[in-house]
């Protein structure tokens, strides 16, 4: 009798373990810091043409930190974070800190009408029309954040609208200030 | 007297298992040949299908209308029309997503012993029910004989015999199955950089905007003289493409065929245009890398028209260490 309830109960923690993993596999990536494959990774190829028409491609180079923002002006989050990332681009920029941003799946004349709205015209957005760039970076939707450190590797990323908080302290840890 | 009974049996037993096993295996593979997407967008379809869509609930990239599920099959098409195989596609997309992201097993490695589980259960299950019956057919028996003695000794080798086949059969129809569908092992899933080509059967159908696609791809992996001959082929059909032309002087320079890229960027350079500019800078670098003296000049004219060029820092950088 003792048996089969132990049983049971193993039987009934393995289903329920079972149901937890799939949810957690089957379930949308939520808002927060999140982990990703190519954390740890050098970061993968960013090389495009700029919103003001330049050639860019990033490269890792010695003192500088890189924040990588995916976003489209038709994502809202995208559009409530643009302030805030165009404020860190300038206050973080005597830190070795340059940001780069991806629009993605978007047009360049929505782009630029929403970052001179927003006051980022100054941001270095790299045109992503078909989405390749985002795909690269293992992005799972718009806005996503990645923190590249000054040997190119990444070390961070955030899914969702960004907090300054999380932006600010992984700049402290990563950057050459 | 027992033997030439027991023998006949056997052959027979071992043709019939040979049989089953080529008759499944004959199956699988003209199943998944016969099956085997022809157009580009089915096979595109065919790849998106194994992919799980990343921002979606349990739907696979091929089914979902998700922007970055269209983004991925925009990164599949490309891929496709670079040559690389179905296999090296899902490996892609696992680097940056993780296994989760690949709604098929692999035929090799843990997921492969997912594939075999159920077979070997059922194989173990068989020979222990078979066993079983043999042995309480055997207490049954009126007395132990020497008949019952040889049934038992019988029974073995075809008990293993038919365990035997289905670990074999159950074991084959994976690896048969991936390896008809990808055309290669799946350790060759990754290639190295520079290795993707556009397959034959591909090319007929891109034109001047595909061949500038896959032209980037080659740039983004550094693969300068693959980049070169997809140029070379966007340039063929759209002539007079500046961008084009741009990159392919850009990346004969990159290959060091700096006489190549200089007659491509020339008139550019010499006429006022939105490409001028870029035209300039490319010529400047194409100079220089043959030594010409003229190359300060270029790219002091490149300066001129466009100082804050993203390259322009590094340009007056080289300028100002010139011996």
């Amino acid at each position: 009798m003792r048996g089969r309830r132990a049983a049971a109960v193993v039987a009934l923690v393995a289903t329920a373990a079972v149901v937890v993993v799939l949810m957690t596999a089957v379930g949308g990536a939520s808002s927060g810091s999140s982990r990703s494959p190519i954390i740890g990774h050098q970061a993968p190829a960013l090389a495009g043409t700029t919103l003001s028409g330049a050639s860019f491609r990033l490269r890792p180079s010695p003192g500088t930190t890189t924040v990588v923002n995916i976003w489209a002006s038709w994502c809202g989050p995208c559009r409530n974070e643009l302030p805030m990332l165009a404020t860190a681009a300038t206050r973080w920029a005597r830190h070795g800190v340059r940001l780069v941003t991806v629009n993605t799946r978007d047009g360049p004349v929505a782009a630029r009408t929403l970052l001179k709205e927003v006051g980022a015209r100054h941001l270095l957005t790299v045109q992503d029309p078909q989405g390749r760039l985002a795909v690269t970076w293992g992005a799972t939707g718009v806005p996503e954040t990645f923190v590249v450190d000054q040997r190119g590797v990444v070390r961070a990323r955030w899914v969702g609208q960004l907090r300054q908080g999380w932006l600010d302290s992984q700049l402290h840890r990563w950057s050459a200030q | 007297m027992s033997r030439p009974v027991s023998r006949p049996v056997s052959r027979r037993a071992l043709a019939g298992a040979l049989v089953v096993g080529l008759l499944v295996l004959t199956a699988v593979v003209v199943v998944r040949h016969g099956s085997r997407p022809a157009t580009l967008d089915a096979r595109v379809d065919a790849v998106a299908g194994t992919l799980k869509c990343p921002s979606c609930e349990a739907e696979s990239v091929s089914a979902s209308n998700a922007p970055i599920a269209q983004s991925m099959r925009a990164e599949i098409r490309t891929q496709l029309r670079q040559g690389r195989t179905p296999d090296q596609v899902r490996a892609w997309f696992e680097q940056r997503y993780g296994s989760s992201v690949v709604l098929v097993p692999r035929s090799s490695g843990s997921q492969l012993v997912l594939w075999l589980a159920p077979f070997l259960v059922l194989a173990g299950g068989a020979v222990l029910l078979l066993g079983r019956r043999r042995v309480r057919a055997q207490q049954a028996a009126p007395g132990p004989s020497r008949g019952g003695a040889r049934a038992s000794s019988v029974s073995r080798p075809r008990l293993a015999l038919a365990a035997v086949t289905v670990i074999a059969v159950g074991a084959a129809v994976p690896v048969v199955t991936r390896m008809s569908s990808s055309g290669t092992p799946a350790s060759a899933a990754t290639p190295p950089a520079g290795s993707a080509r556009v397959s034959r059967a591909a090319q007929q159908d891109m034109g001047a905007g595909d061949w500038a696609d896959v032209g980037r791809s080659l740039d983004e992996q550094q693969d300068y003289s693959g980049a070169t001959k997809a140029y070379r082929h966007a340039l063929r059909l759209a002539p007079g493409s500046a961008s084009v032309r741009i990159r392919l002087a850009l990346d004969l320079v990159r290959d060091h065929r700096a006489g190549d890229a200089e007659p491509l960027v020339r008139s550019l350079a010499g006429a006022r245009g939105s490409s001028q500019s870029a035209a300039l800078l490319v010529l400047g670098l194409a100079q220089r890398s043959q030594g010409e003296p003229a190359w300060t000049g270029t790219l002091r004219r490149f300066l001129s028209l466009a100082p804050h060029h993203p390259a322009a820092a590094q340009v007056r950088r080289l300028l100002a260490s010139r011996p």
